[in-house]
């Protein structure tokens, strides 16, 4: 078991730089980046921007003897030359005539020189733009050494921003693991004991409409139940005036606040797994060691849960590796629907806007989780079934 | 496995049959919920009657000018009010140069507002958007504030300031005695580094804009003078918008922030982050940061030492906390306010205007009608004649540049556009067409005189058939006089419902005048990338905001040739065309010309140049609204200029806390 766990953790380094190296250049291959929306915005001078995306890391300020070192150039019909006075600027030559920043930066605002791109704005800084393969290495360097980088939109180190999300979006999906496999499960085996019967029919039912109705068309109905009866509180992880509460107080409100989010996210994924023991379960019920076991007077819970259950759960086990993957992006509908200040909401702002730092880090956290969560689950299955061995 | 599929077939109908059932009940109660809504809507009141459809018979394009405003009027004093107990209480004596509020008002109770989406900063000097811009206001306060309500410039912390006769040197006379919110004195030295953090050169912040020279780029000259407690500008030209980017600038503690501001690596900004530390947030404003918890809730508390006073020479602000809830979703954001949790909702979308007027209808909240909106929808084409440096492609299709190069054609087009249709259907009659970029809302700049393009598609089509563009094989698309079919495409970023609705409409308008237009939403970058830096596309449908205080001097990035955003040919080396030329010197007139009715009239004309060549054609600006639940808020002065309600929220007080 040691040796297959240690062949699995060192095949974690080659699979995250692929997915990270993967990531990145799709990221990268998207139009615009995090900077687009803040150029469209007329109230935002060139310079500003340009000035922010070197503090990201996405253009390089070249210095003064690499800007003289750029020698003549040409671009679009004018030859243009930077020299170095010693004055606080580099002089900028048109033509072989002086310019000033603000003239140069209308035509220099992009130019290229032997395919790599440089921008310069109207203080004559000249900035050369960071291309992707460069840009990866710069991020893997750095992310050796744990540094991860900082996000664009909140200017503060990643990690920072995903811990202070972690935990909220942990508490609601475990609380809808429990649920769906506190409920799925029981209700899968009892189904399946009675085949047909009343319980097995609504059983099916409910699983029906887990599956059919969309998570978010729930949420949406659970806000609205939320809104018209007054029951449950609208949206939000816990009340305006949470911190004035005692111990209990808090609890309550944060379970009062938990339940409905819980129960959207828990009854949708509770379906498959009722589906799942269900069908298991009347399979290993048809086996013929139940017969035998029958046959030989084992009563019929010893039946039910030795020797049938023990046999039907191994897939379960299966799934359950699966959704630790599924923990921290899985409730991202529900976050955004019902206001839950989680890891989704974060990560789909992230990506929407192109803040590469942080999308880079969450998928290397939904990586690592998704490797570790197979590992447990074939670590759990080796313990649940005999039968399977780890080597 | 196969066993999770042998259900009993009899029982699987069953089973069907009843969700089948229990998905019509679900419809059937969403549909009832709607009607509801839409029964309160029909039985409208003589305020209702502006929202409800208008005549569909087509008109001649009216627009509402600004006598038909709805106008908000200044909130009124009533000196019998309880005074109420500060909790937390006032701190520190009172300043003798305290600006005095003519207002009253019961201390008590708070606030609380939504906004969408997430705080980036908290961080003044460096501001990443209008809403970090608002919430920074809460807390810092700078020289010269604007009154949204009068919509005119306002002492703040500088309680005057006089002008120099050559118009160069400004200087501002600071209150004496005012105290930073850590109970320190707030005096010159601190207006003065804060300015010095804004001129920094490794500092990048668009604050800083605004004072640059527009030729050489050099910042004014400013230092302070102890004896009169005043902080001096000299500038090197004739600023007229000088007074709009002083009061951009928020005055940070000298005290806090000294150590921080070195010559080569300035730390400044890193230590004030958006980590919300209430500690590193010591400003002037009438509120402190008490709690920021991310992606929840900002909560203020009330300035202890704040430096305004009401006409009962009572200490403002009145309310005690402003709590900020961080919403993410639209409709949550309503369902919360619907529900009582907030107590306005700044922005009312199309969306939730009937619950809006249904709640009006009920007493249960008042809807503030604001007036037609400051920002514009229009749609421009691509007029880039530049060639591609890699590929030596042209950016636009010769055959399409020839098009739209045409004023001709740009004038068919923009008679075909039917502003009145899309009025009644996209915004279902709130709305109001518009001819330029400042929207009959905006008192100041409006100009009636700007050339309008009623909707005629017989106009339309005569200017084409006056060219030689008919329809020559009877397609119902016209050809240009060298054969070619008139077909390109229309984009507009697909994350916009209303726009997309908008895009439909215009191709519809201008396939029935024989032009083929081909709509397609793209995603928002991809849009900007190609405006930028492909100038890859034929005709796009966008909008532009409105920053405040309203001036047009604004919006050089979009009018000056050179701008980034001169969205049909943008940054061009010289100006391409003699009214360009023209429109660039008038901008620059604007900026050294301090009285704004000869600015209003250089403003006239830049208008006129651009209805006359039609670079841009303006469709549509929305009408604005907000809601405000009823009896909670006293002093509230609505203004179509953001934040709508709370621009004065230091002088607001809750009526029922």
């Amino acid at each position: 078991m040691l040796t297959f766990s240690l062949r699995r953790l060192l095949s974690i380094p080659p699979l995250v730089l692929v997915v990270s190296l993967l990531t990145f250049l799709l990221l990268k291959q998207a139009p615009g980046d995090f900077y687009s929306q803040m150029e469209a915005d007329p109230a935002r001078s060139t310079t500003e921007v340009l000035r922010q995306k070197e503090n990201a890391g996405l253009l390089i300020r070249l210095n003064r003897s690499e800007l003289v070192a750029l020698g003549t150039f040409s671009d679009q019909g004018h030859e243009w030359k930077f020299e170095d006075t010693g004055e606080y600027r580099p002089q900028i030559l048109k033509d072989g005539t002086v310019v000033n920043a603000k003239e140069a930066s209308r035509s220099l605002l992009k130019f290229n020189i032997n395919s790599a791109n440089y921008q310069c704005d109207d203080e004559a800084v000249v900035y050369r733009k960071v291309g992707a393969i460069e840009g990866f290495f710069s991020w893997l360097v750095n992310a050796m050494t744990l540094d991860f980088g900082i996000s664009y939109k909140f200017n503060r180190p990643v990690f920072g921003i995903i811990k202070e999300r972690l935990l909220n979006t942990l508490t609601l999906s475990i609380a809808a693991l429990l649920i769906a496999y506190g409920l799925g499960i029981p209700l899968g085996v009892f189904a399946a004991v009675k085949p047909n019967s009343r319980l097995d029919h609504s059983a099916g039912i409910i699983a029906f409409l887990g599956l059919s109705i969309p998570t978010v068309f729930f949420a949406l109905l659970a806000m609205l139940f939320a809104s018209y009866t007054g029951l449950f509180p609208i949206g939000d992880m816990r009340s305006l005036d949470y911190d004035t509460f005692g111990f209990w107080g808090k609890i309550s409100d944060r379970a009062h606040h938990l339940i409905l989010p819980a129960l959207v996210l828990g009854t949708s994924s509770m379906a498959g797994y009722m589906r799942q023991a269900r069908g298991n379960m009347i399979e290993a019920l048809s086996q013929d060691y139940v017969r035998t076991a029958r046959a030989k007077g084992v009563s019929n819970n010893g039946v039910l849960f030795k020797h049938a259950f023990r046999n039907a759960v191994n897939p379960l086990v299966t799934l359950f590796g699966y959704s630790l993957a599924s923990l921290l992006s899985g409730s991202l509908l529900v976050e955004i629907v019902m206001n839950w200040p989680g890891l989704g909401r974060l990560i789909f702002e992230a990506i929407s806007a192109k803040d590469e730092p942080l999308v880079l880090a969450s998928v290397l956290i939904s990586t690592l989780l998704l490797v570790f969560g197979n590992l447990i689950a074939d670590l759990l299955l080796a313990v649940v079934d005999p039968r399977v061995r780890l080597s | 496995m196969h066993s999770l599929f042998r259900l009993p077939k009899v029982s699987c109908q069953n089973s069907m049959t009843k969700i089948l059932q229990l998905t019509l009940l679900l419809l059937l109660i969403g549909g009832c919920v709607k009607q509801e809504g839409a029964k309160n809507t029909e039985s409208s009141s003589p305020n209702g009657a502006t929202e409800t459809l208008d005549n569909p018979v087509a008109k001649k394009p009216v627009v509402r000018i600004r006598n038909k405003r709805d106008k908000q009027p200044e909130p009124t004093v009533d000196m019998n009010l309880p005074v109420g107990t500060p909790t937390p209480p006032f701190a520190g004596s009172l300043s003798p140069d305290a600006s005095v509020k003519n207002r009253t008002g019961t201390y008590g109770g708070r606030l609380v507002y939504a906004i969408l989406g997430e705080v980036e900063t908290f961080n003044p000097v460096e501001p990443k958007g209008a809403t970090d811009q608002e919430i920074g206001a809460l807390a810092f306060s700078s020289l010269v504030s604007y009154n949204n309500g009068k919509w005119e410039a306002e002492p703040e912390l500088a309680k005057s300031w006089e002008i120099s006769d050559d118009l160069l040197t400004w200087t501002f006379f600071m209150r004496d005695g005012i105290r930073w919110s850590d109970g320190e004195v707030c005096d010159v030295e601190d207006a003065l580094f804060s300015f010095q953090a804004i001129f920094h050169p490794k500092i990048a912040t668009s604050i800083k804009d605004g004072f640059k020279h527009p030729i050489t780029g050099t910042l004014p000259k400013v230092s302070a003078d102890k004896d009169r407690n005043a902080l001096v500008f000299t500038l090197d030209r004739i600023d007229s918008q000088f007074l709009t980017h002083v009061g951009n600038a928020s005055i940070i503690p000298e005290h806090k922030w000294n150590t921080h501001l070195q010559a080569e690596d300035p730390t400044l900004l890193q230590q004030m982050t958006s980590n919300g530390d209430p500690a590193d947030l010591i400003g002037c404003g009438p509120f402190i940061l008490k709690q920021y918890i991310p992606a929840e809730k900002i909560v203020y508390e009330r300035n202890p030492y704040y430096w305004k006073v009401d006409a009962r020479q009572q200490r403002l602000p009145y309310l005690d906390q402003v709590v900020i809830v961080l919403v993410k979703d639209v409709n949550l954001h309503w369902q919360k306010f619907e529900a009582g949790e907030l107590d306005i909702f700044m922005d009312l979308p199309a969306d939730h205007f009937k619950e809006a007027l249904a709640m009006e209808k009920s007493n249960a909240a008042d809807l503030v009608r604001l007036g037609v909106s400051l920002n514009s929808n229009w749609v421009c084409f691509n007029l880039h004649p530049g060639k591609d440096a890699d590929s030596g492609e042209p950016f636009v299709d010769p055959a399409k540049s020839y098009w739209f190069n045409n004023l001709k054609f740009r004038q068919a087009v923009n008679h075909a556009i039917d502003r009145d249709g899309i009025k009644r259907t996209a915004f279902q009659g709130r709305a109001t067409p518009i001819w330029s970029s400042i929207t009959p809302g905006n008192i100041s700049w409006y100009h009636n005189g700007v050339q309008k393009y009623p909707h005629s598609l017989e106009k339309a089509g005569a200017l084409l058939d006056e060219l030689g563009w008919i329809d020559k094989d009877g397609d119902g698309i016209r050809e240009d006089d060298k054969g070619r079919k008139i077909s390109f495409s229309l984009n507009t970023n697909v994350e916009n419902n209303l726009r997309q609705q908008v895009g439909n409409l215009l191709s519809k308008n201008l396939k029935s005048a024989g032009l083929d237009v081909n709509f397609k939403p793209i995603i928002f970058n991809d849009l900007v990338t190609s405006l930028r830096d492909s100038h890859k596309w034929d005709m796009i449908l966008l909008g532009w905001g409105s920053g405040v205080p309203p001036d047009p001097a604004n919006g050089k990035n979009i009018t000056l040739s050179s701008g980034r955003l001169h969205a049909w040919y943008p940054q061009q080396p010289e100006p391409a065309t003699e009214w360009e030329a023209r429109i660039d010197e008038l901008m620059a007139m604007m900026d050294g010309e301090l009285d704004n009715k000869v600015r209003k009239k250089y403003y006239d004309e830049v208008q006129e140049l651009i209805g006359q060549n039609i670079p841009m054609i303006y469709l549509i600006a929305a009408n604005s609204y907000a809601v405000v639940q009823k009896d909670r808020l006293g002093n509230l002065w609505p203004s179509l200029l953001r934040p709508m309600l709370t621009w004065n929220i230091e002088s607001l007080w809750k009526k029922s806390p």
